[in-house]
């Protein structure tokens, strides 16, 4: 299958055009890159949980497994509050974006920590905690890909043909919005980062007892120990950018990509 | 304006109200007494709100003037400054610019003061970024081409049709940050020993009062709203009619 797109030579797979399309924005090559060495750093350097290089470094994939896991629950929930908003129009479409607009500036990292506390202060409550208040900025952006989706050429050429709407959503409307969806979500990654590790600061951390970039955050602040702080949020400021650029250049990917 | 102002306000009272009677429901069925709950909240708030309305105008103001001499003078020094600024924003939390100045800075008599400043920071990051961005939009947009053709002179076309709809949208942007910037005031507070909202829901979640902390958590919900809302009546205010409205 060919990609319809000026820079997309038909004899490219679209998985290809993709990456191509990606690493033409070199801060998102470079960002994932960072990411990657960060998960072989963390594998290959010993548990040590006294050297501000090693701990930070050790403990960082905690916390990206973490977020990762909250975020693609928050991206899954409000994607389908998008799609289904989308689809159903009139009120619901009103009312469920707008309050998901008018919930999303709340102070979330609280919302989420109080609810972590609320659900007992374990891994899934803490994570389900997260994905929920992530959710709720994604919505937007989320019923925005299926609005747009709804009003192209192939959709109404589909409803002119008579193709039942169910077939038209399988069909057309789900797989071309599958990955607009996921990039369109992808801000909830480092949002659920920062939130997670806001948490393990404020002591609500809970991933089975291991120690991620917040609490060591929360107890080098505790401790007075200025350098292994500096070291963890140099990790943490780093993947936050490196998340960041990944996300514009999945931006590019998905740009002016359709399947027919 | 006052007719905006109350048309925003009705928008979201409904809501304010619901988290209100939320977090009072909370406390009543845990046991608690909801009321004091929200009295204390209620006492506390000053200092959450003045660390809080502090940082965003602060740092809006700080980082619009950055963005903006970014925007008209691309190669210059504050160009240079703003660009890093906000190329930096994403990754600078405001919890842990916190930590960082009172563990290597300590407490002390400044402590407010370096709360702020950490505060300050993200949202001034996020200034710089949206007005560079928009005010080079702005010049190179349809609104200063037609001004400019029809004679209007470039400090004109620059205050009277670039800036205005550049500083509201801004104003708009920063009290959405409202949220995030109460959330960094509770770590602030924790760690500064500040007594505010934020450190008194972190106190009572650490204790388990879920009465109170739902109540303080109400609290500051109900703050972010009205943040918002009045950041966007300044932001209906300074906007040129016709438009951002």
């Amino acid at each position: 299958m060919s990609v319809a797109s000026p820079d997309a030579p038909a004899s490219l797979s679209p998985v290809r055009v993709a990456w191509r399309r990606f690493s033409s924005e070199r801060p998102a090559a470079v960002g994932l890159l960072a990411v990657l060495g960060l998960l072989v750093a963390s594998l290959l350097l010993p548990d040590d949980h006294h050297s501000p290089v090693v701990t930070p470094l050790v403990t960082a994939p905690l916390s990206l497994a973490a977020a990762f896991a909250a975020a693609l629950m928050g991206i899954l929930v409000a994607s389908a509050i998008g799609v289904l908003a989308a689809g159903a129009g009139g009120w619901f479409e009103r009312a469920a974006t707008g309050l998901a607009g008018r919930l999303s500036i709340l102070p979330l990292p609280l919302v989420a920590v109080a609810g972590a506390v609320a659900f007992g202060r374990d891994l899934p409550g803490l994570l389900i905690a997260i994905a929920a208040v992530v959710a709720l900025p994604a919505v937007g952006p989320a019923h925005a890909v299926m609005r747009g989706l709804m009003r192209r050429e192939l959709v109404t050429a589909a409803h002119a043909a008579g193709v039942p709407p169910r077939r038209i959503l399988w069909r057309h409307l789900l797989p071309n919005a599958a990955a607009r969806l996921a990039v369109a979500g992808w801000p909830a990654l480092p949002r659920a980062l920062v939130i997670e590790c806001f948490a393990g600061f404020l002591g609500f951390g809970a991933v089975g007892g291991a120690g991620t970039l917040g609490t060591v955050m929360g107890n080098a602040a505790a401790h007075g120990d200025p350098v292994m702080l500096a070291s963890a949020a140099a990790v943490l400021g780093g993947l936050l950018l490196a998340l960041h650029s990944i996300g514009r250049g999945l931006l590019a990917t998905v740009a002016e990509e359709e399947r027919p | 304006m006052l007719t905006d102002a109350l048309r925003r306000t009705g928008a979201v009272l409904p809501l304010a109200i619901i988290l209100l009677a939320a977090g009072a429901a909370v406390g009543v069925l845990s046991g608690g007494d909801a009321a004091a709950g929200l009295a204390r909240a209620g006492a506390a708030l000053p200092v959450t709100l003045a660390l809080a309305l502090g940082a965003l105008s602060g740092g809006m103001m700080t980082g619009t003037a950055l963005g903006l001499a970014a925007a008209l003078h691309p190669r210059s020094l504050e160009g240079a400054a703003a660009a890093g600024l906000a190329g930096l924003g994403p990754a600078l939390p405001g919890f842990v610019l916190a930590a960082l100045l009172a563990t290597t800075f300590g407490s002390g008599t400044a402590d407010a003061a370096l709360a702020l400043a950490a505060l300050a920071l993200p949202v001034a990051a996020s200034a710089a970024r949206e007005a560079r961005g928009r005010l080079a939009a702005a010049l190179a947009g349809p609104v200063v081409l037609a001004a400019r053709g029809r004679g209007v002179s470039a400090r004109a076309a620059l205050t009277r049709h670039a800036l205005p709809p550049v500083l509201a949208a801004l104003v708009r942007q920063t009290g959405m940050l409202g949220g995030a910037v109460l959330c960094g005031a509770a770590a602030a507070e924790v760690l500064f020993g500040l007594p505010g909202a934020g450190a008194l829901l972190v106190q009572d979640l650490r204790r388990g009062e879920a009465a109170g902390a739902a109540a303080t958590l109400a609290t500051l919900a109900v703050t972010a709203l009205l943040i918002e809302t009045a950041g966007a009546v300044l932001a209906d205010r300074l906007a040129p009619p016709g438009r951002l409205r």
